[in-house]
């Protein structure tokens, strides 16, 4: 106690300078950092107010954090699509020339039934993919679609893999969307980073959530309904110059994209928009993709 | 004994603070400093379990902190590099904006559409962090960063130079 207080006052007399330049001193030194040194520098330049001119408090901070940094990667805030004129309609197949390092990370990918998106009164259209070298969005045409099969039940979804379809289940069930397919695949190890988060404002409504394997590796899955006409209003999406391959999951078509050092596959009916954003490699993505069709 | 954080917004409120005023002591600016913290808490946020369980989840985030401080100035000096050499085959340590010459901005300029360009001038050439961009442009940081990133790609593969 008696060193802690020698030291504390020491510490005390050094100016803030002094104080940050014996603080990246110990983090630059061969050895180790002494971490309990460490924590009392940094006490004593918590007490020191007036470094906090000019900066944040911590409530504007976790404002920044939430609207400019806890995004998924690559998503813009801007809730209207940018001035990119749209490219030409792909249908073609055609390989995702990129090839991806990744470690394995689940991804869910959510897809709304045709009688939900009804139940809320709004008319389902048919919907066409545009890209550019740059940007990839949906655009509803006139053409309505016409199923509303009834969606099978599940019964193989796997023990370790409930917990993370019944929490989505819950989110859907807020949300006011039924009929849920769930992936029954998820790559060991895979849990939710965090609470799924729901949204709602004049656009759209949703949920958005991403699952981690406790190392660097991501997944991020956001559903959005949105109002009135639809996804006219949705974001335009970034990419990078690769083409976009187009992907077939019995009758669902899916568009596989990159961003770099993400990938990214997107579903759309013309009301609904279904995107899961990765660092996971092509073929996990399409393995996810190839499981939809399982519901709780 | 204060109460150990429980959530990412609790560790948030427990060190924002500190963090903000270090990385500002270190760096000398109010807009980098923050992009540091904030992206130290992203990395937070993706090892969160990790960080809550720790036993001293301070040191935890200094350290990360400090990494990340390293990077990000490693990262600015490679991208002014990078368009220095472009053309020209000038020293790495002078700073682009006193050597790039007026015919190779404008080469540059043209070579990008507007969005990569106003991203590559504000960050390269002018020092402004993604997060002063993200907030002019109304979008968020990830998508300042591979803004800047295409542009860099494009220039290589047009104006060739070395990387």
């Amino acid at each position: 106690m008696k060193n802690k207080t020698s030291v504390r006052g020491f510490l005390e007399e050094l100016s803030t300078e002094q104080l940050l330049d014996l603080l990246w001193a110990e983090y630059e030194s061969p050895e180790d950092a002494d971490e309990d040194l460490v924590l009392r520098i940094m006490e004593v330049i918590e007490e020191r107010d007036e470094l906090m001119e000019g900066l944040p408090t911590t409530e504007q901070g976790w404002e920044d954090f939430q609207k400019y940094f806890n995004t998924p990667d690559g998503e813009d805030c801007s809730p209207d699509p940018t001035e990119e004129l749209p490219g030409p309609v792909h249908r073609r197949s055609r390989p995702v020339k990129r090839l991806l390092t990744a470690a394995l990370i689940a991804a869910m990918l959510i897809l709304l039934g045709m009688a939900a998106v009804q139940a809320f009164g709004a008319d389902v259209f048919g919907v066409i993919a545009r890209w550019t070298d740059e940007t990839f969005h949906f655009t509803a045409v006139t053409e309505p679609e016409l199923k509303l099969e009834p969606e099978p039940e599940n019964e193989n979804i796997s023990p370790e893999n409930e917990a993370i379809c019944l929490a989505v289940q819950e989110a859907m069930n807020k949300c006011g969307i039924t009929s849920i397919p769930i992936p029954t695949w998820y790559p060991k190890g895979s849990e939710l980073a965090d609470e799924i988060k729901i949204f709602e404002n004049r656009i759209n409504r949703g949920f958005r959530y991403s699952l981690t394997n406790g190392d660097n590796d991501y997944i991020v899955v956001i559903v959005q309904h949105y109002y009135g006409t639809g996804v006219d209003y949705a974001r335009v999406f970034e990419k990078d110059s690769f083409d976009v391959e187009e992907y077939v999951k019995d009758d669902w078509e899916f568009y596989i994209m990159s961003n770099l050092d993400s990938t990214s596959v997107t579903w759309s009916d013309g009301q609904t928009i279904l995107k899961v954003s990765s660092n996971t490699s092509l073929e996990i993505m399409k393995n996810i993709i190839n499981s939809m069709g399982d519901y709780i | 004994m204060p109460k150990k954080a429980s959530t990412l917004e609790e560790l948030y409120e427990d060190h924002y603070k500190v963090m903000i005023k270090i990385a500002k002591g270190w760096l000398g600016n109010d807009y980098w400093a923050e992009e540091v913290v904030q992206e130290t808490f992203c990395i937070a946020q993706k090892q969160l379990e990790k960080v809550l369980t720790h036993e001293k989840p301070r040191a935890w985030l200094m350290k990360t902190l400090k990494h990340k401080i390293q990077e990000s100035c490693r990262i600015r000096d490679q991208e002014v590099r990078m368009l220095v050499t472009l053309d020209f085959d000038v020293p790495s340590e002078d700073k682009a904006e006193e050597r790039l010459y007026p015919s190779l901005i404008a080469e540059v300029r043209d070579a990008l559409p507007e969005e990569l360009w106003y991203v590559l001038r504000r960050h390269v050439l002018e020092g402004a962090t993604h997060l002063e961009i993200a907030k002019e442009l109304d979008i968020t940081v990830s998508s300042s960063q591979k803004r800047l990133e295409r542009a860099k790609k494009r220039l290589r593969k047009l104006l060739g130079g070395k990387k």
